[in-house]
């Protein structure tokens, strides 16, 4: 384990706890901070945001997803201090358990010390180690820019990419070359704040470099505030990931995130996604290279007025790549899901592979789902399959059920278990997260009708 | 045990349940036979209480109480059990898990303890073992991918599992093989006893032959046309409906 000493970056330091507005104005002015950031390009940063700003309804990737509030809100940056803080008891800490208190790695109460091939770095370090890295890894939004059919970059999908990058410099997990870690690896975010509205900018690097494997569950307990999120995941040759990103509580809060994963050659991810109310996921993988396959599958759940949306897109750049997505969805009360799985086949990524579902569940009148399963396929050598369904509770399973004796309530929650047990997390997981949140749904939710 | 006056039930404004009045005495058993869209099933499941039906008059007593207003688990609880025409399947969930969690519903509403898992497996396994029903159906998702046969079988044991006052069968015997129908028909010739009585819808003599009913009555149109003891059943078989409707 390689713990380097956290790097601190000055110019937000000399700045923390103002709102993010004085903040925007303040670095848009006073060139001095730009140049603070000596690995990417600020400037460049600062000018996407300032143009593109928060994107709104109007954006097609952003139309199941209210964006009003976060204009709205006058957001605090948070104060950056790598103390140790108390950890609820009730969040479990296992022996790899990564903390980013407030969208930063806190080595205070992180336990990663004893895991051979897992080294923690903040960016400054790693690229100053892995000069060729920064060239990669680099947080330059028009990377991940949206290329329209019509040959158009949309860069308005990635203001906010810009934006967390204005604020959080970074953490590098790197997983060595052939390092083989079986025992999970928690990144466990804390973002809970009593008084005022925060913004988080959690921005997550994972490396897995040569022949590694590694399996990272990441869960997010927030309050009050908004977390706009970056994570960018590289697996190099041969690498193997499983990675589960979870929403383990949002009280009160907002979360929006980019998800972007990097796929090289026979290199394997599987991703598991639970996406809660008042969640915003963006998640782009790239199959880059020969044989790289990703399997994602994910829970999305809303309740009362809210929306939890999902954009997931694929794009198959090598040949024989492969790609699954399966999603679930359930929407209680006057809630809203979404997922807009979107595939493209560039030319010569032949032999290639890809499939999309979604089932969704709707526990209530006015509840509302949807997806958007949509093919951009530009090789003719490639399987594709889509399909999305959406459904109530069948009421004679219902009845069945009841009929024996099992209360209204329980029998929904057990249908709506075996519903997204479908998906295939673990049970763990399924019972700690999923189901939890679940069942919060059932004391406040009008499932009873 | 069971007494319903005057029942009329309508779908749609479509009446399907016509002015009924049976009783089903406690300790006997009353058997229904009649065509097929009489109405049988939907009075089972008016009994048993699924939703989506109108009650445009009369009551159902059951021990003395109106009943009409109980949720359907409130009523199983109360020792109503139907066994369905056609068993649903509920991929997702273990058979035996589900059936422990209904009958620890059913005694939670009774201010029971919950049962001993390990009892209850052992009891599962006896069961079983007398339906001739193999053990790996416990452990198998609720009547998914079972035969026609076997959710029916299912169906049993999950009575006398959970060893209801008021049994409605409704034809329990449709897809049983000649053994099966057997067996089935001692499970509930053996269960049946001087507190508990039992409503049986069926098509078919057979298994009337083995369970002896105390009552036979002739369902027509949502109503009663005709009624007897079991010789009615013999009348019915030689001649068939046309004779009586
Ligand atoms: N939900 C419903 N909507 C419309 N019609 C219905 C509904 N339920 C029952 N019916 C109609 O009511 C009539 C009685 O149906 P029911 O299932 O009770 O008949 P049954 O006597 O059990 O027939 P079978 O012997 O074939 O099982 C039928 O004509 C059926 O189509
Ligand atoms: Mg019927």
């Amino acid at each position: 384990m390689n713990l380097l000493r956290f790097w601190k970056p000055r110019d937000i330091r000399s700045l923390y706890k103002v709102f993010l507005q004085d903040y925007i104005s303040k670095i848009s002015t006073e060139k001095k901070h730009l140049r603070e950031k000596y690995w990417l390009n600020s400037e460049a940063l600062l000018s996407h945001f300032n143009k593109e700003n928060i994107p709104d309804n109007k954006i097609e990737e952003w139309k199941n997803f209210k964006t009003g509030f976060l204009k709205k809100t006058n957001w605090k940056i948070p104060e950056l201090k790598n103390k140790k803080v108390q950890v609820d008891k009730k969040i479990k800490v296992t022996e790899n358990s990564l903390f980013f208190v407030h969208g930063r790695y806190n080595s205070k109460i992180s336990k990663a010390g004893n895991t051979k091939g897992l080294n923690v770095f903040s960016t400054y370090e790693y690229f100053k180690l892995n000069p060729s890295y920064k060239e990669k890894v680099y947080s330059n939004p028009e990377k991940y820019m949206e290329d329209r059919l019509s040959g158009i970059g949309d860069k308005k999908t990635t203001a906010l990419i810009a934006l967390n990058s204005l604020l959080n410099h970074g953490t590098v997990i790197e997983i060595e070359k052939e390092a083989k870690i079986s025992n999970p690896i928690n990144i466990i975010n804390l973002s809970i704040d009593e008084t005022s509205q925060l913004l988080i900018s959690p921005y997550i690097i994972i490396i897995c470099k040569q022949n590694s494997e590694a399996i990272f569950t990441e869960k997010t307990y927030t309050k009050n505030c908004w977390i706009n999120g970056l994570s960018e995941i590289y697996l190099e040759k041969n690498a193997k990931l499983t990675y589960s990103k979870f929403q383990a509580s949002i009280d009160n809060s907002i979360q929006t995130s980019s998800l972007n994963c990097s796929l090289k050659n026979k290199s394997n991810l599987d991703l598991k996604i639970f996406n809660r109310e008042n969640c915003k996921e963006d998640i782009r993988v790239f199959l880059n290279d020969e044989k790289a396959s990703a399997k994602i599958s994910g829970i999305i759940t809303s309740k009362e007025r809210k929306e939890s949306d999902v954009y997931c897109k694929v794009v198959h750049n090598g040949k024989q790549t492969f790609s699954d997505q399966s999603w679930r969805l359930l929407s209680s009360d006057s809630s809203k899901t979404s997922v807009n799985g979107k595939i493209r086949v560039n030319r010569l990524a032949k032999f290639s592979a890809a499939s999309f579902s979604s089932k969704s569940l709707i526990l209530s009148d006015k509840a509302s789902s949807f997806s958007k399963p949509e093919l951009e396929i530009l090789e003719d050598d490639v399987k594709c399959k889509h399909g999305a369904s959406f459904g109530e509770i069948d009421k004679n399973l219902l009845f069945y059920m009841q009929s024996r004796g099992i209360k209204k309530q329980d029998a929904i929650f057990t249908l709506v278990n075996a519903f997204l047990s479908e998906i295939g997390f673990k049970k763990f997981d399924i019972e700690e997260i999923v189901l939890k949140s679940i069942k919060e749904f059932f004391n406040i939710g009008n499932a009873n009708e | 045990m069971l007494k319903i006056t005057n029942l009329s039930v309508s779908v749609d404004k479509k009446k399907i349940i016509n002015n009924l009045s049976l009783e089903v005495p406690t300790g006997k058993k009353v058997a229904i036979m009649g065509p097929n869209g009489s109405g049988k099933s939907t009075l089972s499941n008016v009994i048993a209480g699924k939703g989506g039906y109108e009650i445009n008059e009369g009551e159902i007593l059951y021990n003395n109480n109106d009943i009409l207003k109980l949720e359907p688990e409130e009523r199983a609880a109360s020792g109503i059990y139907l066994a369905f025409q056609y068993p649903v399947e509920i991929p997702g969930i273990a058979n035996s898990s589900f059936l422990r969690t209904a009958i620890n519903s059913i005694r939670k509403y009774n201010g029971k303890k919950e049962l001993d898992t390990r009892a209850f497996l052992e009891e599962c396994k006896e069961i079983c073992e007398k339906l001739n029903i193999d053990k790996s159906f416990l452990s198998r998702d609720l009547n998914f991918g079972f035969s026609g046969g076997e959710k029916k079988k299912n169906e049993i044991f999950h009575m006398l599992m959970i060893k209801p006052t008021l049994c409605i069968l409704d034809e329990i015997d449709s897809g049983l093989d000649i053994d099966a129908l057997k067996v089935i028909s001692e499970g509930i010739t053996h269960y049946s006893n001087k507190d508990n009585s039992m409503l049986i819808i069926t098509h078919y003599q057979r298994l009337l032959d083995y369970v002896k009913p105390d009552q036979v009555h002739i369902f027509n149109e949502g109503k009663i046309i005709e009624s007897g003891n079991y010789e009615l059943v013999k009348i019915l078989e030689a001649k068939g409906y046309k004779e009586f409707v």
